[in-house]
């Protein structure tokens, strides 16, 4: 069995702050494997048998080699960065069609491809459904957890008002729903051992794609124009020491809404 | 003029991280070092006993005042200026900055508005290739420098940074009558044990003690005495009974990238044992070394769902009995040493795959995370018994020895522990032979009994080269220790230069010496 | 046409040049060449079970009202089920639907993305609608992109508005790194867009007529499913609360959770939280607010120990008044509420608790 899984770096939300307009300051921000697509990496792990074989590829900067270096940390036995100055700006559309492309040329007939919920620097989760309508295989979201018996292989999905039970068949994109706010370390013996694995690294060219099929150039969507989101609160800042007095103030405006 | 206001029976003047709670009449808020002054002044004609405060993170009431005035030293904060000396580059700070602020200010690398102490060294320094930063990590970062200079702080880098006192460059040190005395190290040595140096329009000499302070060990037991010590060493470590710091400089040292490792051992005496071949390896060479006893991870493993500074922290593996978390500087051979710890972690019934190990700094950061949950967590274990055990505590221990003496002392916590039927945990500085034993007191009877062993504890450890208080301080609490340590005579021997250097006794009473009596 | 390179001359327009810069000036516009005529909107209709059979989702109607009003042209809505869906047909056509594709076929009455998406290309190919709109529910989110994929064309999810320049569509939505709205536009047609509850007011139910064409379609593969098990949500949902008592990282004790219930119960409102407590696994996701959770917009938003990162607060920006409640004076939180309170959130909870406790 291979399975392909797709990650991303993201900025660490968690780490970010607000400067004094409001905006989400990122300048010194470290960098992180997205967390959904970590929990999705130790989920497949986890099903996996001696001889399966864990693949992850990314698309962006050069940079993001760390995120494929912390997977190969974490049991992938091999890793692509696709990074190219033209895939700067893509849209959903221009990141399956270069996601797509990678798989039908370097990684075809995987016994899964796997992805994150979502990204969690304001990604919307859609890149999953768009490869998996490219490559015209079967796709699962909201995976809970997986199982592979004699059959193949069993997902759980948790739809939020219901919870499907569903056989997935080979070549299938699957999305898993959920992420571990705690995490995970390698280990030592991970970390010696990822040293000697492999990151590949391909361009548009390699991809066997078009200056106007990625990035920017090749996106459908465009943003026209950007507004600033003024609130028009009356700030009214009251520092309190005593907390009954505070929870006066709040049944106060309470009150005032009946 | 100055702010002087009274202080509330409430009030946060009146303690500290001890939660021992004191008395005072007033809180004074100096702005500068001049408004300092002049409240000594004020207070010194009055003989109106102050005692120095600054983030009070203190655990052992040093800053919690018995009786007078608090003057709080809040408001001088921050990082003036940077320079360079033949040791390395320094940074000039007021006394109430935190060492989280110092390495916050030098991680921006930006000082332009910074005074340069010596030509060009701000832009010196913003020019170099790595970043700087203060390597004392005395674990609480929210600490002032002046409070981690009056106790000569240490903590787990010390193993290979050492004490706070290490990296004082120069004091200004204002005095009990208002007068300052502003120095460098080397300017003031004692001849023999006979210390003289004038301050403002004083000049002060007298004799030193006559017992030498214990360096060997991690010592915070009052201040340094040896023959032709330098004036510096009175000052750190005195708690404030001589004299208060407004102003420091510190040296800080080029910070290079590090690598965490949590290394897991099925029981505590496996990872003792490992703990004694890595300190006496040369090839892995870590930073430091901390130990969590399988009891401290049970009780991090119960709090873990519901703290949330553990969020980002994984499970402890189920079958992990005991733990030892070390960093090592990263270096081109980095094989080799993991696999000498490897060849360890194999003669101890640990492997390489039984480990964490994170490069980057929020890992880094979750790791350290982990091991600072282990105080927190007793005392969170402590609350949750506070409902079926209306009088159930907790006392920490504070005591290092030298290396040799190191499993005997281990050894001897345990056997006495035991026998006196105690509950505790055991984890901390391993590396520096300073474990903290904390024991969980259920009763009144356990509490006198944990007081009669604490004390045995404190007379071994001094019995066998070590420190009762090898990094807290002594403050308020400890005091009965510094008799242990260097007889009646030695207290005696502080409390004369005391009487010299603040004939009024109105300063930081009842620090170290318990007092004047 | 011999001799003719296609797109190197300008004097015909035989050959089809597509470069509007070849063509002399003016006449893209006056022939309106190379044009989609696609046009209309064309909106999916979720239904959800409900107690007499199922009925349309909120966000469906909210984007069929919205649909009437942004579009000239004609406004298509289909719909999945079997003939339990007829009796929604007067509803539907009462939001002002001109055509309602009613889908059936064996294997179509249970919801799954691939057929799903494969039969609305099939009917998009028919009526070539210049929009087509779904909600942003867990189920859009995965059938918008797929059919965005087999159409190939562009999607702009979790949109907070929508305008119409007649067939164009601006689609807003907030875009990360600040507290910005960014305007998209596609450009392609059709354009897609998932739409957020909340986005549009729920419209009145008229006298309306309209169209309803069966339309046959057979998936091409086994479903595969070997079970659909409902869970018991709880009826109420965060969107429609008057009242929100919102949660943050700033509740550290467990125990927070219920006396914030309390309280909410004594005032008619609901618990609601941000993504840190949903993380830890105290709250359900569908009591999260923000970009990864729910748009809200109840009358009163009280932010407890929340900091407010942009995330959060562009799902709480519906909300008529916002108080915040945090220890932290430099928390963003505060220059986004109406009265900020400087003090220990869980502190202030318990009081609150206690105080109406007291009035009874």
């Amino acid at each position: 069995m291979r399975y392909v899984v797709a990650v991303k770096q993201v900025p660490d939300t968690m780490e970010m702050s607000v400067d004094e307009n409001g905006s989400l300051v990122r300048a010194g921000v470290p960098s992180v494997l997205n967390p959904y697509d970590e929990y999705a990496l130790v989920k497949i792990r986890g099903i996996m048998d001696d001889g399966d074989e864990l693949v992850v590829f990314t698309m962006g900067p050069p940079q993001a080699e760390a995120a494929l270096r912390r997977c190969l940390q974490l049991g992938a036995d091999r890793a692509y960065l696709l990074t190219d100055p033209a895939f700067a700006g893509a849209d959903v559309w221009a990141t399956a069609r270069v996601l797509t492309a990678f798989i039908g040329k370097f990684e075809p007939g995987a016994s899964l491809y796997i992805f994150g919920r979502q990204a969690i620097d304001g990604d919307t989760g859609q890149v999953p459904y768009e490869v998996a309508g490219l490559m015209g295989v079967r796709q699962f979201a909201y995976v809970d957890s997986l199982e592979s018996d004699d059959d193949g292989i069993l997902a759980v999905q948790d739809y939020g008002d219901m919870v499907r039970r569903v056989r997935v068949p080979e070549g299938s994109v699957v999305s898993f729903g959920s992420v571990d706010p705690n995490g995970v370390f390698p280990s030592i013996q991970d970390r010696l051992d990822a040293e000697s694995k492999e990151i590949v690294r391909l361009d548009r060219v390699a991809l066997g794609l078009g200056l106007y099929s990625v990035g920017l150039k090749g996106s459908l969507t465009r943003i026209v124009s950007t507004r600033t989101v003024t609130s028009a609160r009356r700030n009214r800042k009251v520092e309190i020491r005593d907390p009954a007095k505070g929870a006066g103030f709040i049944i106060d405006e309470l009150e005032a809404l009946r | 003029m100055f702010y002087r206001q009274r202080i509330r029976s409430d009030s946060k003047y009146l303690t500290d991280e001890s939660k021992m709670t004191g008395k005072g009449e007033h809180v004074i808020i100096p702005v500068d070092e001049s408004e300092l002054r002049e409240a000594m002044r004020i207070n010194n004609s009055k003989g109106n006993p102050v005692t120095v405060s600054a983030m009070r993170t203190g655990v052992c009431g040093g800053c919690v005042p018995l009786e007078g005035d608090v003057i709080s030293l809040e408001r001088m904060s921050g990082v003036i200026g940077i320079g360079r000396d033949d040791r390395g580059y320094f940074v000039r700070v007021l006394p109430c900055t935190t060492i989280e602020e110092i390495n916050r200010v030098l991680r921006t690398g930006d000082f332009s508005s910074l005074t340069d102490v010596t030509e060009g060294a701000g832009a010196a320094l913003a020019a170099e290739p790595v970043p700087y930063f203060y390597p004392v990590d005395p674990t609480e970062m929210n600490g002032s420098i002046g409070g981690n200079i009056a106790c000569n702080a240490s903590g787990p880098r010390t193993y290979r940074y050492g004490p706070t006192r290490d990296w004082v460059r120069r004091l200004m040190v204002v005095m009990p009558d208002g007068q300052f005395v502003d120095f460098k190290r080397g300017d003031y040595r004692a001849e023999g044990r006979r210390m003289s140096f004038p301050a403002g329009r004083s000049f002060y000499s007298f004799e030193i003690p006559s017992y030498d302070f214990n360096t060997d060990v991690k010592n915070a037991a009052g201040p340094m005495f040896h023959s032709d010590m330098d004036l510096i060493d009175m000052f750190v470590g005195s708690e404030g009974i001589f004299g208060i710091i407004a102003e420091a400089d510190v040296y800080i040292a080029p910070w290079h990238p590090l690598v965490s490792s949590i290394l897991y051992f099925p029981t505590d005496g496996d990872c003792l044992a490992a703990v004694r071949e890595f300190r006496g390896d040369d090839l892995i060479d870590p930073e430091f070394l901390e130990y969590m006893d399988g009891r401290s991870l049970d009780l991090v493993r119960g709090v873990m769902a519901s703290d949330p500074a553990m969020i980002r922290v994984p499970r402890i593996p189920d079958d992990a009995g005991s733990a030892l978390f070390f960093d090592m500087a990263v270096t081109g051979d980095m094989r080799a040493r993991f696999e000498r710890v490897g060849e360890i972690a194999s003669r101890h019934g640990s492997s390489l795959s039984e480990s964490w190990c994170a490069d980057d700094d929020q890992g880094r950061a979750r790791m350290r995370e982990l091991r600072h949950s282990i105080p927190r967590s007793v005392f969170e274990y402590v609350a949750s018994l506070k409902g079926e055990m209306p009088g159930i505590h907790k006392m920490g221990t504070d005591m290092s020895v030298p290396d040799d003496a190191a499993d005997e002392m281990m050894d001897y916590y345990r056997s006495e522990l035991d026998s006196a039927g105690l509950e505790y945990v055991v984890f901390g500085h391993i590396g520096n032979n300073h474990p903290h034993v904390e024991i969980i007191l259920k009763s009144m009877e356990d509490f006198e009994k944990a007081q009669e062993v604490y004390d045995r504890f404190a007379r071994r450890a001094v019995d066998l080269g070590g420190s009762p208080s090898a990094e807290h301080g002594i403050g308020k609490i400890k005091t009965r220790y510094m008799e242990l340590m260097y007889g009646r005579e030695g207290v005696e021997q502080i409390r004369r230069i005391k009487a010299i250097l603040d004939p009024k006794d109105i300063l930081c009473r009842g620090n170290i010496t318990g007092g004047s009596r | 046409m011999s001799g003719c390179e296609g797109g190197s001359c300008s004097t015909c327009s035989t050959c089809g040049s597509d470069d509007p810069d070849r063509l002399p000036p003016g006449m893209l516009a006056a022939y309106n060449l190379n044009q989609s005529t696609a046009d209309g909107i064309l909106v999916w209709v979720e239904t959800v079970q409900g107690p007499d059979g199922p009925e349309v989702a909120a966000v469906s109607a909210e984007l069929l009202g919205a649909a009437r009003k942004l579009s000239d042209g004609r406004v298509f809505a289909v719909v999945f089920g079997g003939l339990e869906v007829k009796p929604l047909y007067p509803q539907l056509f009462g939001y002002g639907v001109d055509t309602l594709y009613h889908v059936r076929g064996k294997g179509m009455e249970t919801y799954r993305p691939e057929p799903y998406a494969d039969c609305m290309a099939s009917l998009v190919r028919r009526i070539e609608p210049a929009t087509i709109l779904m909600g942003a529910t867990s189920r859009g989110r995965e059938l918008a992109p797929r059919l965005a994929a087999v159409l190939g064309t562009g999607l702009t999810a979790d949109c907070t508005g929508l305008t119409a320049d007649r067939r164009r569509m601006v689609m807003t939505r907030p875009a990360f790194g600040g507290n910005l709205t960014a305007d998209i536009e596609c450009s392609k047609f059709p354009q897609m867009a998932t739409v957020r509850q909340g986005t549009f007011p729920r419209p009145p139910v008229e006298e309306g007529v309209g169209t309803a064409i069966y339309w046959q379609y057979e998936p091409d593969c086994e479903s595969g499913i070997l079970s659909d098990e409902k869970v018991a949500e709880s009826s109420e949902d965060i969107r429609d609360a008057r009242i929100l008592i919102s949660l943050g990282d700033g509740i550290r004790d467990r125990s927070l959770i219920d006396v914030a219930e309390s309280v909410a119960s004594k005032v008619g409102g609901m618990v609601s939280c941000s993504r840190s407590l949903v993380e830890r696994g105290w709250m359900p996701r569908s009591r999260q607010v923000g970009m990864s959770g729910r748009n809200v917009a109840p009358e009163l938003y009280i932010a407890f120990g929340i900091s407010g990162a942009v995330q959060h607060r562009t799902g709480m920006s519906g909300a008529k008044r916002v108080i915040a409640v945090n220890s932290d004076p430099d928390a963003p939180i505060h220059g986004f509420a109406d009265l900020s309170l400087i003090a220990d959130a869980g502190d202030v909870l318990r009081e609150m608790d206690r105080a109406l406790s007291k009035k009874g």
